[in-house]
């Protein structure tokens, strides 16, 4: 017990003598408006390629929350598999081309983190959200939900990049009116206004 | 555990189907054929049995009793010969005075089919007795009268008590009730509706009847014989299952053998009706039919059945 209190008295001079440095938040985000624009791949086993472009906008009430409008433009086309079907049998997928997409939700802030990267410090966040909307196909349009989590990552003062990993599902009329489910990642690079 | 979970995120994920974007084009047609009846003459003959407790009413009890029965009987219209009354009881005192005549019937009623060489004649006798006790003679010679007139045996309608009727085993019956009752002609006039005049099959066999009706042979390009009744003529008609090029030339037939129902009366003559499904296709007759999503495509020409068939 003895020992213990003569160590104590020897380590806490130095301990005390520390200073406890809080670096303040780089990336601020609250009442900003940040928007973005990048590539994006639904695939969902339809037989179609579906790569794309797309764009969000989003305004964020405080450091966690924010709405976001976001759309998508696909280039889709009929996969090898499904083409030589289509080629050997005249037999086409019963699935829809998906064509663009347009949702609106919101955008939370699960933790903020930085990392030390190549020499610099990356600040990012970690966010998920829920997005509601409609998935434009070549036949109809359809009611789409899209729920995601991602990284928010500071690239400058004002530039920031997003990775987002998303399940969009949709209800879409093939043979029978079916629950659709896809795979919808997005990295987009954007700007605060 | 893990399968179910599977199915239901390969539920969940939307299951893709090849569909045909050009599928044939579809119909289904019944062919419907109804046999028609003909109307056979009424050939009948009255045999009256009377007992008649006052001797001097005799006559007129007899009289009036079959002139009822002629007056329910015209109601039948159409031809009608009618044989020679017979009398059983002239003096209306003893049941079976007389035998029946039975080759006066059958003399009778051979000359009616002389007379009606295309008509089915068939007999119908009406016996008239109003004593509610069982025959003793009589029963023999009326069941050989009903057996050996034509062709066809003959019906019999009683007027008589139940005891009589059922002894008999008559076709139709009509309860006695007295001599010059006035509802006599109306209550036999109800069996004549019912039951007269006998009808037979008009025809042995349909004729030619058409598989697709004109509308249809118009746009029809190939067909199939899905199903015909047992009815049918053999080789009547193009091969089941078969697909057939239409030729508008020679639109398809078929043709039904009736049975055939003679001199029936008519609460039991049936009109037969056959029917025969035919399967056009009006475009793209040689493409894929996907009976449901996911079940196999078939070219719908090289199918060996009909593609509506089950649906």
């Amino acid at each position: 017990m003895r020992a213990l209190l003569a160590a104590a008295v020897l380590i806490a001079p130095s301990a005390l003598a520390q200073v406890v440095r809080v670096e303040p938040r780089v990336f601020v985000k609250a009442h900003r408006v940040f928007v973005s624009g990048g590539f994006t791949w639904l695939e969902r086993g339809d037989y179609y390629n579906s790569p794309g472009g797309a764009f969000s906008a989003a305004y964020y009430l405080g450091e966690d929350d924010a709405v976001e409008l976001r759309t998508a433009l696909f280039a889709s086309w009929l996969g090898a598999s499904g083409e030589q079907v289509v080629r050997r049998t005249g037999l086409v997928p019963d699935a829809q081309k998906p064509v663009s997409l347009l949702t609106g939700g919101w955008r939370h802030s699960l933790a903020y983190g930085k990392v030390a990267l190549a020499g610099s410090i990356l600040h990012f966040d970690v966010q998920g959200g829920l997005d509601l909307g409609t998935l434009f196909t070549d036949r109809a349009l359809t009611p789409a939900a899209c729920g995601f989590f991602g990284v928010m990552a500071r690239l400058s003062d004002r530039l920031y990049g997003q990775l987002d990993l998303g399940i969009l599902t949709s209800i879409e009329h093939r043979s029978t009116s079916v629950f659709t489910a896809g795979f919808l990642p997005l990295l987009t690079l954007g700007a605060r206004l | 555990m893990r399968a179910p979970l599977l199915a239901l995120l390969a539920a969940a994920c939307g299951e893709v189907h090849f569909v045909e974007p050009n599928p044939p084009r579809l119909f289904r047609n019944t062919a419907e054929f109804t046999s028609a009846a003909v109307s056979e003459p009424v050939v009948w003959v009255a045999v009256t049995n009377l007992f008649i407790q006052d001797a001097s009413e005799c006559a007129w009890a007899r009289q009036t009793t079959l002139a009822a029965v002629r007056e329910a009987i015209a109601r039948a219209g159409g031809e009608q010969i009618e044989v020679n009354a017979q009398d059983l009881a002239p003096d209306c005192r003893r049941r079976g005075e007389a035998q029946l005549d039975v080759d006066a019937l059958r003399a009778g009623f051979g000359a009616a089919q002389i007379a009606l060489p295309a008509s089915h004649v068939r007999p119908l006798i009406v016996y008239v007795d109003n004593i509610d006790f069982p025959l003793v003679a009589e029963s023999a010679s009326i069941e050989q009268a009903r057996a050996t007139i034509v062709q066809f045996p003959a019906l019999l309608w009683t007027v008589s008590f139940e005891s009589v009727s059922a002894q008999l085993h008559a076709d139709r019956s009509v309860d006695w009730s007295y001599a010059g009752d006035p509802t006599l002609p109306d209550r036999i006039g109800e069996l004549v509706k019912a039951e007269l005049p006998l009808e037979s099959t008009a025809t042995a066999a349909s004729g030619a009847v058409p598989l697709l009706d004109g509308s249809q042979l118009d746009v029809a390009r190939e067909f199939k014989v899905c199903a015909v009744p047992p009815g049918a003529a053999p080789d009547s008609y193009p091969a089941l299952g078969t697909t057939h090029v239409l030729d508008g030339a020679h639109p398809p037939t078929i043709t039904f053998q009736l049975p055939q129902v003679v001199a029936s009366p008519k609460s039991s003559f049936w009109n037969s009706t056959f029917k025969a499904s035919v399967e056009g296709c009006t475009a793209n007759c040689d493409r894929y039919f996907i009976r449901e999503p996911g079940a196999d495509p078939y070219r719908w020409s090289d199918m060996p059945d009909c593609a509506l068939g089950n649906q």
